[in-house]
C-alpha cells in the first residue's frame, strides 16, 4: 500500500492508499509513529482511498490513538469507504475513533 | 465449473500467506463472486491464516499450514489447519465488550464470524472451516 503523509492545520494528515493487510502493518505502524512524533500528536488518517484492512492494522490505530490521547492530542479517521466503515462498525470501533466524513471535518473537529 | 477440493500447504511464514488468498481470490472472481463476498472472504482468510501461522504454529518452521478449499456456483469453502497445540475459541473474550475496545489484538475471530456464514472449529481449535454462499 502507499501511505501519504502531509502538514495541515498544525496536524498531520495520513493518507492511507489500497490495502492495510498483514504485509503492510509494519510500514502503517511506522507511519503513524512518525506522524505522532512530527505532529506533536495531532493525527488525522485519511481513509478514503483504503480499500481493505485487517484486525492488525486496526490494532496499530488503536494503539496510536492511545499514544496521540495520552500526550495530549488526538487521531481522528476520516472518510472511510463503505467496507471499511462497516468493519469499523462491526468490530465497534466506530465507538472509540471519532470518525468524520472528510478530513477537512476531522481537522476542524 | 471444477468443483473439486484443492489443498494448499505453506511454511509458517507471513509471506506465504499471499499465494494463497490470491490463489482464492482469482477463483472466486473467476466464479462470478460480488466484490462484497471477495472482501469478506479475503478478510476472514487472512485473520485465520494469520491467527493459524501467529497464534497456531508460533512462526515454527518445522510446522505449516494446510489450506483446503473448494469453489461450488453456491460457495466457497475454505479449512484452514495449523499444527500447532490448539486452543478453545469459546474463551476468546468479546473484542466489542467496551472494557476491550482499546485492546490492539482480538479481533481476528470475531471478524471471520462476522463476514463468513459459517465458522466451524475442529480438532481442538487447530482448523477452523470457513464457508461464504454467494450473494
Amino acid at each position: 500500500m502507499e501511505i501519504r503523509s502531509r502538514n495541515a492545520d498544525q496536524a498531520v494528515v495520513l493518507q492511507f492508499v489500497g490495502d492495510a493487510d498483514v504485509f503492510s502493518v509494519a510500514e502503517v505502524r511506522q507511519a503513524l509513529d512518525e506522524a505522532l512524533a512530527d505532529s506533536h500528536s495531532h493525527v488525522v488518517c485519511d481513509l478514503s482511498k483504503l480499500e481493505f484492512v485487517c484486525s492488525d492494522a486496526l490494532g496499530c490505530l488503536i494503539s496510536a490513538r492511545h499514544d496521540a490521547e495520552q500526550a495530549g492530542g488526538f487521531l481522528h479517521l476520516a472518510g472511510p469507504q463503505r467496507r471499511i466503515a462497516e468493519v469499523l462498525e462491526t468490530t465497534q470501533l466506530n465507538h472509540l475513533f471519532a470518525i468524520y466524513p472528510t478530513v477537512k471535518d476531522a481537522l476542524t473537529r | 465449473m471444477d468443483h473439486a477440493t484443492t489443498t494448499l500447504k505453506i511454511p509458517s511464514e507471513v509471506d506465504d500467506i499471499r499465494i494463497v488468498q490470491d490463489t482464492i481470490m482469482e477463483r472466486m472472481h473467476d466464479a462470478g463472486f460480488n466484490g462484497d463476498s471477495c472482501f469478506a472472504v479475503k478478510l476472514a482468510l487472512e485473520e485465520s491464516l494469520v491467527n493459524a501461522v501467529k497464534h497456531g504454529n508460533h512462526f515454527d518452521p518445522k510446522r505449516s499450514v494446510t489450506i483446503q478449499y473448494a469453489i461450488t456456483p453456491d460457495c466457497v469453502r475454505i479449512s484452514v489447519k495449523d499444527e500447532g497445540a490448539g486452543f478453545d475459541p469459546q474463551k476468546v473474550p468479546d473484542p466489542t465488550a467496551v472494557e476491550n475496545l482499546t485492546k490492539p489484538s482480538g479481533r481476528g475471530i470475531m471478524l471471520m464470524r462476522a463476514y463468513m456464514d459459517e465458522v466451524t472449529y475442529g480438532d481442538g481449535g487447530r482448523s477452523v472451516t470457513l464457508v461464504k454462499k454467494k450473494r
